[in-house]
């Protein structure tokens, strides 16, 4: 996203661009933004209608700053660029230092709050290499895909729509896995206690961090400089694109509220197994009798509204919130020709990342994000098998026509 | 705008919205079903709440019918906790516990997105076994007649 241009041009005393949007498309989405949360207010109550808002925002920091891992992770891998990675790290850090001792406390504003923690074992050692594997072909992670999709990419809905067909699968399998090795989760607030856990914490990144940065240098001789942006104030808000930084610690802070306000921490693929799980019964698949949506919490998802569904409702607001920012930002639903091997890379990566997600107990914002700023152990199992996953995924994406370790 | 996809989002727009909708008013206001007993395990891992090896805190405490509020106004017609009464005849109990192993209410559990715990919360540092006054469901208890903790004392000193 470095652009220059803007910069020198100022310099030399040219005007600001035009703040352009697609006027259309940007009334529409407006429109349908605060209609569905009036819905969601009217159809389950206020509480969902506030969930709902909290991805809007989502959508639209998601969508403006280009928040995506995948292409972090693959210009780490491939161009040994390391900024985005590290404003992933520091995003992690910032919820890390809220999150540890919120969990400590229990109910820090009257009713109970869990963070994602979860096993260290087998389910996740695959499930997450399956996931980085995946995400390297589909074009993006849990994230991405749902704020591209919504942003108008049609190859993410095409990988959107697989991830729902792996999630679902993933929960037919899911008990399956649950019998392979693993301990109990580990989290580190409650070993270390919560400022043990959020220093070992902050440590562990900050040594990922450091990684990244010798590896930058040693590549490129300094780190990437940040070039100006090319708006500022009020247009750079509606336009973007928002600094990575920034937007980091916006998002850090949304997965704090998202904790007070539902009680467990942002998660996203949970929400495409319910999708898969309706779709699938309303073609007479009996997911009803499958283990897995016998569970108390998925099969209360699975027998009321998809509206009552705080993962599902989330999704919904990042998606509008996306397509918002994309219109605002004169993008959305560009028409672009899609090869036909890519678009088979996007279901496959899709259908792996659904997959892996279920076995791992989450994407990267559940299992990674969450998981990591919670304290829990399976987060940094997570991290490391997806990605050892992307760099394999990276290397295959040639097969499919795409950019992998060198460009085409 | 023929450099736009905006008919393939406005019909995917509208078939999501019609989706949404009809299982909305599927499931708004049907009665909270029973939930249906989980197929019979051929071995570990049917994901049965109430494992065995889950001894040392009240097994139905991930599976608590009163986080769907039975006790309330909009309770269901029969005893929730009949779907997977750890005391019938194939006692589910025998099998794995996927919620055994971790926290039941973890964001990304497979036992509870929605918090299950959130009412009484078995994983909040409190005895989740505590006494009835602090289960607001316990006076009237759906699960007492069919009490897997009848039996023995998931509350013991090995309880949660």
């Amino acid at each position: 996203m470095a652009d220059t241009s803007g910069a020198a041009a100022r310099a030399q005393g040219a005007p600001m661009p035009r703040f352009t949007f697609d006027r259309g498309p940007a009334a529409i989405c407006a429109v349908i933004f605060i209609a569905v949360a009036l819905v969601i207010a009217q159809a389950v109550n206020l509480h969902q209608m506030v969930v709902y808002l909290i991805g809007g925002v989502l959508g639209l920091a998601l969508y403006h700053a280009s928040f995506g891992f995948t292409g972090g992770w693959r210009r780490m891998a491939v161009e040994r660029r390391g900024r985005g990675m590290r404003a992933q790290l520091l995003m992690i850090a910032v919820a890390a230092i809220a999150f540890i001792p919120l969990l400590a406390v229990g109910a820090p504003l009257g009713s109970p709050i869990v963070g994602a923690l979860a096993p260290v074992g087998v389910s996740v050692l695959v499930g997450a290499l399956m996931f980085g594997f995946g995400m390297q072909l589909g074009g993006g992670c849990g994230s991405g895909t749902l704020f591209t999709a919504g942003g108008g990419s049609a190859r993410m809905l095409v990988t959107l729509a697989f991830f729902v067909l792996g999630a679902l699968v993933g929960t037919a399998h899911l008990p399956m896995w649950l019998t392979l090795p693993a301990i109990p989760p580990v989290g580190l607030g409650a070993v270390f206690g919560p400022a043990g856990g959020v220093i070992v914490t902050l440590i562990a990144l900050a040594l990922v961090a450091l990684v990244t940065v010798v590896i930058e240098r040693r590549a490129h001789g300094a780190l990437e400089a940040i070039s100006a942006p090319t708006r500022t104030g009020w247009p750079r808000f509606f336009h973007g694109p928002w600094p990575l930084v920034g937007t980091g610690i916006l998002l850090a802070g949304m997965n704090v509220v998202t904790l007070l306000v539902t009680g467990h921490p942002w998660s996203i693929t949970f929400g495409f197994g319910v999708w898969g799980a309706k779709i699938a019964q309303a073609f007479g698949v009996g997911v009803e009798n499958w283990a897995f949506w016998n569970w108390p919490g998925p099969a209360r998802a699975l027998h009321n509204s998809v509206l009552a569904d705080d993962t599902s409702v989330m999704n919904f607001g990042i998606l509008i919130g996306a397509a918002l920012a994309a219109a605002l930002a004169g993008k959305f639903a560009p028409r672009v020709r899609v090869p036909i091997a890519s678009l088979i890379a996007a279901a496959i990566g899709g259908i792996l990342m659904g997959y892996g997600a279920r076995l791992a107990f989450g994407c990267n914002i559940g299992a990674l994000f969450s998981g990591i700023a919670s304290g829990s152990l399976h987060g940094w199992l997570w991290f490391a098998a997806a990605f050892t996953g992307s760099l394999l995924g990276i290397a295959a994406r040639p097969i499919f026509g795409l950019d992998g370790f060198k460009k085409k | 705008m023929t450099d736009r996809n905006y008919l393939l989002y406005g019909a995917v727009f509208l078939a999501a919205s019609g989706a949404i909708a009809a299982d909305h008013f599927n499931h708004a206001n049907a009665n909270p079903p029973a939930i249906a007993n989980p197929a019979p395990s051929a071995g570990a891992g049917n994901g049965n709440p109430c494992a065995a090896a889950n001894s040392g805190s009240n097994p139905c405490a991930a599976a608590s019918p009163c986080m769907a509020n039975p006790c309330g106004a909009a309770g269901s017609n029969g005893n929730p906790c009949a779907g997977y009464n750890p005391c019938g005849a194939e006692n589910p109990c025998a099998a794995a516990n996927p919620c055994g192993a971790y926290n039941p209410c973890a964001a990304a559990s497979p036992c509870a997105v929605s918090n299950p715990c959130g009412a009484f919360n078995p994983c909040a540092a409190g005895n989740p076994c505590a006494p009835a006054m602090s289960n607001p469901c316990a006076a009237e208890n759906p699960c007492a007649a069919a009490n897997p903790c009848g039996a023995y004392n998931p509350c013991g000193a090995a309880g949660q």
